[in-house]
């Protein structure tokens, strides 16, 4: 278990009927966010401030806005849950679902993931991306990630030479 | 599948993503999308052959239910692959380094993405599909110290502790009953003998790379094998055995109580990343076993077993697993290939363009033979 500051922070909200010990986040927005501590602490980036002795305060996350934030907390409570069942057909299903999201938002997840360190979705985030451009043209691929081509027509008709397999 | 709708530059355009997770999201695409992206950018091309970018790959690809992993089978001749999700289609590999076409071709093993194959029975190659790169191997090979009829099988596999693949070149001299067996190290590019004392069985098979969880300590290879000394309808005669790359030694592994009767054949396979084994019964029923503590007690337990009427097939030959659970069979002198789908009781069929001598099922690598 989590070593522990003994201070409890028990913020505004009667959280009445479960006794388990919660945690405050805050939003690039300034709203705040109650949560179970196992909930946060799917979060590498919270279970470390916590081990650090910041758990009794409000937790600021600078860069993740309050809609992101309660997407990427459905995400750890539904994950707490899972953990504790073990049922990967559900899991999938649901993961596939959840993610079913538009770039923008996929965008911020994956950030926010990244800067929280939840290894879960940030793989769950990444894989999705993966599986969206691996059809691709490298025309379209450049357009996605806005790259500047700097490989000459000649470099590109032996690579395609080379590789005439993979361009099928 | 071909895609041909254009990209909308407002639907999909993400914002500039931090390198470590670009790495990340390329790390997660088959081979043969990457080898495309090499013409994206110089920067990209130069990652797909960056050492610590193809190891991250190739472990991503090797994770279950990551990538999803093709079949490499050959025919008599030809090599020829096929992805087990769309099942669909086969396509015919071209050997680069072969202009002439091939009278015997025996696909020896599939290892991380790298293919061995022997050439009428003089030539061996490594090499991998998805980046083309490919290795003949040294034709000097240790002198062997007997005579007369020999019988060469072979295994190709990785050791993760030495970082190295390895190819096994096992000789049998049946009238001697004596065993040789050879191996090549890709990194010195170099042939070495094993000293093995006397053994106390025959291989007669080409030894299995099987793709195993990682924390069992994967770095053998297996072969199916029979006991000296006895008869090969005798119970009890057939013995599994595992070549140690590391320790370079084979060690008998017990095999499950149905697995030794006299009339079932055996085939490994690798289920979920643990080691496996088909036992089917006159081709006809099929019982799959499963060791979970590979480095422990070694047990077996069995996971399902199905009869004859639900495989549909007869005299089939199963040659692993697919995706989710799915097993890949052979039927005897037939040109397809099925997939069968255990919980659903399904199966699907693939026409071949030759009967299916070998198969292996692997993933599409980068990793490099130089």
């Amino acid at each position: 278990m989590a070593s522990s500051s003994s201070s409890l922070p028990s913020p505004s909200s009667s959280s009445s009927s479960s006794s388990s010990k919660k945690l405050v986040l805050r939003s690039s927005d300034e709203k705040h966010f109650e949560v179970d501590e196992a909930v946060a602490l799917q979060s590498e980036m919270i279970k470390q401030m916590v081990e650090d002795g910041f758990g009794g305060d409000v937790i600021p996350l600078l860069n993740v806005s309050s809609n992101i934030l309660s997407k990427v907390i459905d995400y750890c409570k539904k994950h707490v849950d899972f953990d504790s069942k073990k049922k990967m057909d559900d899991r999938r299903r649901w993961d596939a679902e959840y993610i079913d999201v538009g770039v923008d938002e996929l965008y911020h997840l994956i950030m926010a993931a990244n800067y929280r360190n939840i290894k879960g979705l940030l793989d769950l985030t990444c894989q999705k991306v993966a599986d969206t451009i691996k059809g691709k043209k490298p025309k379209q691929i450049r357009i996605i990630f806005n790259i500047k081509n700097d490989v000459t027509p000649e470099g590109e008709q032996k690579i395609r030479k080379e590789h005439s397999w993979a361009f099928e | 599948m071909k895609e041909k709708e254009k990209v909308k530059k407002s639907e999909i355009e993400l914002p500039k993503l931090p390198g470590e997770i670009m790495e990340d999201i390329l790390s997660r695409v088959p081979g043969k999308s990457l080898m495309r992206f090499m013409c994206v950018c110089k920067s990209w091309r130069n990652l797909f052959s960056d050492t610590r970018f193809t190891k991250m790959h190739l472990n991503r690809a090797t994770e279950i239910c990551s990538h999803s992993p093709h079949l490499i089978f050959a025919t008599a001749t030809k090599l020829y692959h096929a992805d087990l999700d769309s099942f669909d289609h086969t396509t015919s590999l071209h050997l680069p380094f072969r202009k002439r076409p091939v009278k015997n071709l025996q696909l020896v093993g599939t290892c991380n993405g790298l293919v061995c194959i022997s050439l009428n029975s003089k030539l061996t190659y490594l090499w991998n599909p998805t980046t083309r790169d490919y290795k003949e191997l040294p034709r000097q090979i240790p002198k062997s110290r007997c005579r007369g009829w020999r019988w060469v099988y072979w295994g190709f596999g990785f050791n993760p502790i030495s970082d190295e693949y390895k190819v096994v070149r096992v000789v049998t001299f049946s009238a001697l009953d004596k065993t040789e067996v050879h191996v090549y190290t890709l990194g010195t590019n170099s042939w070495g003998s094993v000293e093995l004392g006397d053994i106390e069985f025959n291989i007669d098979t080409h030894g299995r790379w099987l793709q195993l969880n990682q924390s069992l300590g994967n770095r053998s290879l297996h072969w199916i094998a029979k006991k000296k000394n006895m008869a090969f309808y005798e119970a009890n005669s057939t013995i599994l055995v595992s070549f140690d790359l590391e320790e370079e030694m084979f060690r008998e592994i017990l095999l499950p109580e149905s697995a030794k009767k006299a009339d079932v054949s055996l085939e490994l396979s690798s289920f979920n990343g643990f080691l496996s084994i088909f036992c089917s019964s006159c081709f006809q029923s099929l019982e799959v076993w499963v060791m979970k503590d590979y480095d422990g007690q070694q047990t077996w337990i069995t996971t399902f077993s199905i009869g004859r009427f639900d495989l549909y097939v007869r005299y089939f030959k199963p040659l692993g697993f697919g995706n989710n659970g799915q097993i890949i069979l052979t039927k005897e002198f037939e040109k397809s290939i099925y997939i069968f789908d255990p919980v659903y009781k399904r199966i699907r069929k693939l026409r071949t363009p030759g009967h299916p001598v070998n198969a292996e099922i692997d993933v599409q690598s980068l990793v490099s033979l130089s």
